[in-house]
């Protein structure tokens, strides 16, 4: 119990900071669920990863109540919630959605196209291609500036 | 795939949750423990110290020497933290002296 705990009460401390007075609360409310709804739990996952998607739930929830009930904001003290020292847990799930969301586009495209953005060495042949001589390099660089802005429209166009 | 499923798949590879940086309080885990346990015996009988020690689970002083006493095994399923001053010291101080 003791190592879910720390991982819903990390979360919940980063997520609701300033109101640092809210999240004791909030992790008895998350454990509360979870025991309740503990039959529903498919294992798919971690218990932690499930507690943490509870977590996220009830903050949702929260922040809900309070769009619905606003408060006036003086009462907010930023200097009594202390430092976070948690690197943002929501920061690095954004930057892992991106990712997925680019390999998914990715996965979506012509080979042709894939081959011509990566290379097959996690660069863009614009990026990756040095070469050796002026002029060749020029053109080298040119016709690879083309490619690429053609590869960006294919991009854009598959994103929207 | 749901938002819910997406966030879980992402959750695991996210070290954060499984190595949280920060820990929780003592005092707020003794809260919890206090509290999980309340809402377990609402449900239905708790299983007696007698069953839970021949687990393998360990038991705090207090429950070992309920745990010896030639009392009935409904008696020892009682939760007898819920009358305990060291449950009470632990959920308000963060180092409580409980023994």
């Amino acid at each position: 119990m003791s190592t879910y705990t720390d991982a819903v009460y990390s979360y919940l401390r980063q997520r609701l900071t300033p109101r640092t007075d809210l999240v004791e609360d909030l992790v008895q409310d998350v454990l509360l669920v979870a025991l309740q709804k503990l039959d529903t739990f498919a294992g798919h996952s971690s218990v932690t990863a499930w507690l943490i998607l509870i977590a996220r739930h009830k903050v949702e929830d929260y922040y809900r109540s309070q769009l619905r009930a606003p408060g006036p904001l003086a009462e907010l003290s930023l200097e009594s919630a202390g430092p976070v020292t948690q690197p943002g847990f929501d920061e690095r799930l954004d930057g892992a959605r991106a990712q997925e969301k680019v390999r998914r586009v990715l996965a979506r495209l012509p080979d042709r196209t894939v081959s011509c953005c990566s290379g097959g060495t996690g660069k863009t042949q614009y990026e990756g291609h040095g070469g050796a001589g002026g002029s060749n390099r020029e053109g080298s660089r040119t016709s690879a500036r083309a490619r690429a802005q053609r590869v960006q429209a294919a991009v854009g166009s598959r994103v929207r | 795939m749901s938002e819910d499923q997406a966030f879980l798949r992402l959750a695991e590879r996210v070290d954060a949750a499984r190595h949280p940086t920060e820990r929780a309080p003592a005092r707020l885990k003794s809260r919890l423990y206090s509290v999980l346990m309340r809402q377990q015996a609402a449900a239905g009988a708790l299983r007696s110290l007698s069953v839970i020690r021949s687990e393998g689970r360990p038991l705090c002083v207090f429950e070992r020497s309920l745990e010896l006493l030639p009392i009935g095994e409904h008696v020892k399923a009682m939760n007898p933290c819920r009358v305990c001053h060291a449950r009470v010291l632990g959920e308000r101080f963060e180092a409580a002296p409980i023994f």
